[in-house]
């Protein structure tokens, strides 16, 4: 059984489903994860409580972690994985190469919106997820008091910087355009095709991606805008 | 009406795959327009052989785009600029006066250089050899009519089973990936009721001698299905990701 | 000289039950000593790769070789219609013996009865096997087959694949062929290129073969040797063979002794897209169904210089529908041809060369509209218009005859077994089902006939029955075929002179196509056998073959096969003239009805003609074997 599971693995179908089921995985969060973010337009009350439900019961948020990061580290391993096998199997380039299939800037740039996304990742974790929620830096900048605004605070405070914001905005519109054809992709590499179907999943796909970018991008926008507008009070 | 048009050719000669290889540039005087792509090299070998050169090495034989043996990559492209046309039914009306052409072999490691622009691809054939049959001897065979095919399968399968094994999509693909070929022939059998006793098995043991042979992996880029004369889908690639995951885990 | 000494073998008894009982009577070998046997194939199209498949599976050890990178390109790859079988699924009144019939009678009764019987009977059995190999062919609603009709029957008995049948039959034997190979019964060999059979003791025992990759000549051993290797077709250099088809296996296993048999029946088939340059390097075939629908036409008048829609009615030739009401545009190949070819000789043909006549569609789409014409034939207007640049829903297409396929090929016993035992020819390679003119969809029947019914009994008869010393590629037989092998290659490669093979080639073809193509007569025959030898003299002092031996050489590949045709040429025509008759692809101007239709000799020319080799500048000697009709009454074809 495990040398069949391990021969299985070495599959070039299966490593590309593990990319794509794992890339399930993430649409999925990803969609819960704009959803969420978009409450921080109805205040701190909105987000924080949607934060401390989440971290209501320790012991499920820590599987659903726990999911989520071995779903990256697959993606990431197998990705790699695959790519570096496609450039092996093409050992000479052509001199001339005029494609036309389908291949767009979307398709081509998976693996490098993919690692940037990735490293963004790591990066959001440590601005966002690891530091303390009732800490100096959730206390809003440019406040009188020092009351702190929990996860709102910390957000509101990181988006003030707008060239921060920036890298946010360009990093979340990688995310949009890595999704515009993972989407689409995972369907084809698990096997869903069909005439009628395939190419509405194929609007979808662009259409989340289009908005899985925008959606992120609001929440800097949203601070900066307010903040510069009507200055820093709630 | 044809016309006679003069074309610069820039040719990837290659004596054997240990020695390098490199373009050789070559003038095609005087094709006519409605000279194939293969006639037009045969214009352009005639004259090497008659200087006593040896003439440009392509592999090439039914010359009406059903055999597969030809193919080149044209201008970037496999089998040239038309859509859904082996190499030896592009007519040179499809080219302009003065234009210059560049022709290179099929590139992939599947597909080892032998010659020029003669690849060798044998790969496929054990691709086949692995499990694109059904089993059935000689003189097994149940009566034709004993199991009807429902239209609509038997209509796919016949979409499928029209692969020529030209290997543009292996030449197309950013990958050099063999997905398309080996899909087609999967789909084709594992539709048919004939083919359900070794859907399974079937699936497993191409895709496994597939990826022995040194392919890429699909990135569902579809620069197969554009290069494919014969139109064959990506469909049948997304069936085969299908059977092999129920083969995965069910088989 | 001539003998009538060739025993056909034909079995006795009721025809019905001739191939039953020869089954019983013939030997078999016991299972366990099936894989002490090596047969060697040669070629892999339907015949070759289901032979293969079948020894395999029985238990021999084979080996199979191919021209081509792949067993999958063989040129059965190319028949478009669809292949005949007695099924009677369409309740229309066919059986066995109308597909028999139909075939003896489409031959113009120059064909063997009984190998003609056995065909017909196994053509049931062919299409049980595709269709569990999972062949696709075209289907009804309900899921069962359905069935086209061809010219020359009037039941609706062909199984087709839309427009590629050849190609869906040949990878289905194809995968069945590589089945085996991963079963480990059959080595394969591809890129090979058979040079010399090698004969011990009178028994074909091995083949001496060039690895076209390397260039290596390579000898292989074996119990009995079968060729696969199709027909001739290119001796007329522009033909709807693939280019590699060749006659170089039949030839020289010819000369080492295997008789030649009617190599005057060539089949010149009516739709093909004309000549346009002399570049071109090959003729297409269009399929024959769209003589169902299209009209075929020239104009009256042979200076009539207008483009074809501003030609009225009343300046048009129908000639065909006129010359045979009944039939019309659907009269056989070998007449739709012919009349062709008057026509153009008339000075009425059109087109920038004139060597074309018009095949229109203008009142089938004003009949049917465009979408039902579309509907049928939509794949070939569009290789037409892919070949022609012309629309031919708005153009008449053009169209002109082309060497097609040969009847004629090497002779065998109704055990496909050559004069030189252990030597079997299947397929087109042999001569033996077709008679003088072939019928549409039968090449494929006969092709898998062969290779999955008849073969596997007959040859474990011959071994069953014979007692073989062990040979081995050691043997001094083999290591004369090598030396002369190498011997004729390095002389093509000394020669360095002049003329491209082609250009050899193309004169050849040209002189074969104008004094031995549609029509013959005795003069043009007889300076073609002055004309032929000159031609291949020329070619052995003034060819250019450039490359090493010892290398992948196409050109060197090319020459062997134009030297080889620069030979053959010579019996073509030989036999065309000895044949002092008209019958099917077999048309000499001498011997016409008043009205210009074939006229046969049955008195004197009811015989197979079998052609012994003395030597490449040696007249050839006649064997007869006589056809004795015992089902058939000998008519006169009409089709008016």
């Amino acid at each position: 059984m495990s040398a069949k599971f391990g021969t299985l693995l070495g599959t070039s179908v299966v490593k590309k489903q593990i990319v794509a089921l794992t890339g399930l995985i993430g649409v999925g969060f990803i969609i819960g994860h704009v959803a969420g973010n978009s409450l921080i337009l109805f205040g701190p009350e909105a987000i924080n409580g949607y934060s401390d439900m989440l971290h209501a019961v320790p012991e499920l948020l820590w599987i659903a972690r726990l999911i989520l990061v071995a779903s990256l580290v697959l993606h990431v391993y197998f990705t790699i994985l695959v790519t570096l096998e496609n450039r092996a199997a093409r050992v000479d380039r052509y001199a001339l190469q005029a494609n036309h299939g389908e291949t767009n800037w979307a398709k081509k740039t998976m693996i490098y919106t993919g690692l940037l996304v990735f490293f963004f990742i790591l990066f959001h974790l440590t601005d966002f997820t690891f530091p303390d929620k009732t800490g100096p830096d959730t206390v809003l900048t440019g406040s009188e008091g020092e009351a702190s605004y929990g996860l709102y605070g910390l957000v509101w405070n990181s988006f003030l910087s707008v060239p921060r914001s920036l890298f946010y905005i360009l990093a979340v519109c990688c995310v949009g355009l890595h999704l515009s054809h993972g989407i689409q992709s995972l369907f084809q590499t698990i096997g869903f095709f069909h005439d009628r179907y395939t190419e509405k999943i194929r609007l979808a796909s662009n259409v989340l991606g289009a908005l899985v970018a925008l959606g992120f991008s609001l929440v800097p926008i949203f601070v900066i805008l307010r903040h510069y507008t009507f200055g820093p009070d709630v | 009406m044809s016309t006679k048009i003069n074309l610069t050719l820039k040719v990837w000669r290659q004596k054997n795959a240990q020695t390098p290889g490199h373009f050789e540039t070559y003038q095609a005087r005087d094709i006519d327009t409605d000279a194939s792509f293969l006639e037009m090299l045969d214009v352009v070998n005639a004259s090497l052989e008659r200087e006593g050169k040896e003439p440009i090495a392509f592999d090439h034989d039914c010359r009406e785009g059903i055999c597969g043996s030809c193919g080149a990559v044209v201008n970037g492209q496999a089998h040239g600029p038309e859509r859904e046309t082996t190499l030896c039914q592009l007519h040179m009306r499809k080219f302009r006066n003065g234009d210059t052409v560049t022709i290179e072999p099929w590139r992939a490691k599947g597909f080892p250089l032998i010659k020029d622009l003669v690849v060798d691809r044998s790969a496929f054939d054990r691709i086949i050899a692995a499990g694109g049959f059904i089993t059935v001897r000689t003189g097994q065979a149940p009566e034709a009519h004993a199991t009807p095919v429902p239209k609509d399968k038997a209509d796919w399968a016949m979409d499928a089973a029209q692969c020529i094994g030209c290997g543009a999509c292996v030449a197309a693909c950013p990958n050099a990936s063999a997905m398309l070929f080996v899909s087609a022939k999967v789909t084709h059998l594992n539709v048919l009721p004939q083919g359900q006793p070794e859907k399974t098995r079937r699936v497993l043991n191409m895709v496994a001698q597939m990826d022995k042979e040194g392919f890429g992996n699909c990135s569902n880029h579809y620069e197969c299905e554009a290069a494919c004369p014969k139109g064959i889908s990506v469909k049948n690639i997304a069936k085969m990701n299908r059977d092999h995951l129920v083969a995965s885990i069910a088989g | 000289m001539t003998s009538n000494g060739l025993d056909s073998k034909t079995p006795s008894g009721p025809m019905a039950e001739k191939w039953t009982r020869h089954k019983f009577d013939m030997k078999l070998v016991n299972p366990a000593n099936k894989r002490k046997y090596t047969v060697i194939v040669v070629g892999t199209g339907l015949a070759g790769a289901s032979a293969s498949a079948t020894l395999s599976e029985l238990g021999y050890k084979v080996k199979t070789f191919c021209i081509q990178d792949s067993p999958r390109r063989a040129h059965s790859i190319a028949a478009q219609g669809g292949i005949n079988a007695a099924k009677n699924y369409q309740n229309d009144g066919d059986s066995v013996y109308r597909l028999f019939y139909d075939t003896i009678k489409g031959g113009d009764f120059r064909s063997r009865e009984a190998n003609v019987h056995r065909l017909a009977e196994v053509s049931v059995n062919i299409i049980d096997q595709c269709v569990a190999q999972g062949v696709p062919f075209a289907r009804e609603y309900g899921g069962l087959l359905d069935n086209r009709s061809f010219g020359g029957a009037q039941v609706s008995r062909t199984f087709y694949a839309r427009g590629q049948t050849g190609q869906q039959l040949l990878l289905g034997a194809y995968s069945a062929l590589m089945k085996e190979v991963t079963a480990g019964g059959v080595t394969l060999f591809p890129r090979r290129e058979m040079l010399d059979l090698v004969v011990v003791d009178g028994r074909a025992r091995g083949i001496v073969v060039r690895n076209l990759l390397t260039g290596k000549l390579e000898s292989h051993a074996g119990d009995a040797v079968l060729l696969c290797t199709g027909g001739y077709g290119n001796v007329f250099y522009l033909s709807t063979n693939a280019k590699a088809c060749n006659v170089t296996a039949a030839w020289r296993t010819h000369k080492k002794g295997a008789y030649f048999a009617n190599a005057c029946y060539t089949q010149i088939h009516p739709t093909c897209i004309p000549v346009h340059g002399d570049y071109q390097s090959k003729l297409t075939l269009m399929s024959e169904s769209l003589r169902n629908d299209g009209r075929i036409w020239v104009p009256k008048n042979p200076e009539d210089k207008r483009p074809p829609h501003e030609i009225p009615e009343a300046d048009r030739d129908y000639y065909l529908e006129r010359k045979y009401p009944s039939f019309g545009n659907l009269a056989p190949r070998d007449i739709s041809s012919r009349s062709a070819k008057e026509q153009c000789d008339a000075g009425r043909g059109v087109g920038p060369t004139r060597q074309a006549v018009y095949l229109d569609f203008r009142d089938a789409i004003e009949r049917l509209g465009k979408d039902v014409i579309e509907a049928r034939y939509g794949n070939l207007f569009q290789m037409y218009e892919r070949i022609v640049d012309d629309d031919p829903y708005k153009v008449p297409m053009m169209i002109f005859p082309a060497s097609h396929y040969a009847m004629g090929g090497l002779w065998v016993d109704y055990n496909l077994m050559s004069n030189l035992p252990g030597l079997h020819v299947l397929g087109e390679a042999n001569f033996s089902d077709h008679g003088a003119n072939r019928l549409g969809a039968s090449a494929l029947m006969q092709g898998l006939a062969d290779g999955y019914f008849v073969i596997p009994y007959t040859l474990s008869h011959y071994l069953g029955s014979t007692k073989l010393e062990p040979v081995d590629t050691n043997h001094a037989e083999f290591k004369k075929a090598e030396e002369e092998a190498r011997a004729r290659i390095d002389k093509l490669l000394s020669i360095k002179g002049k003329r491209t093979v082609d250009e050899f080639h193309r004169q050849l073809g040209l002189l074969c196509w104008d004094k031995c193509g549609m029509a013959r007569d005795e003069k043009g025959l007889k300076e073609a056998l002055q004309e032929i030898p000159a031609i291949r003299e020329e070619f052995w002092q003034n060819v250019t073959v450039t490359g090493a031996g010892e290398d992948f050489n196409q050109s060197l590949e090319k020459a062997g096969r134009v030297a080889d045709f620069l030979e053959f040429a010579e019996l073509l025509v030989t036999d065309a003239l000895h044949r002092e008759e008209s019958c099917g692809g077999h048309f000499r101007v001498e011997h016409q009805t008043e009205d210009g239709e074939a006229k046969r000799d049955d008195e004197h020319f009811a015989y197979v003609g079998a052609w012994e080799f003395k030597g490449v500048d040696a007249a050839p000697e006649l064997h007869k074997e006589p056809l004795v009709f015992e089902e058939v009454h000998l008519a006169t074809r009409s089709y008016k």
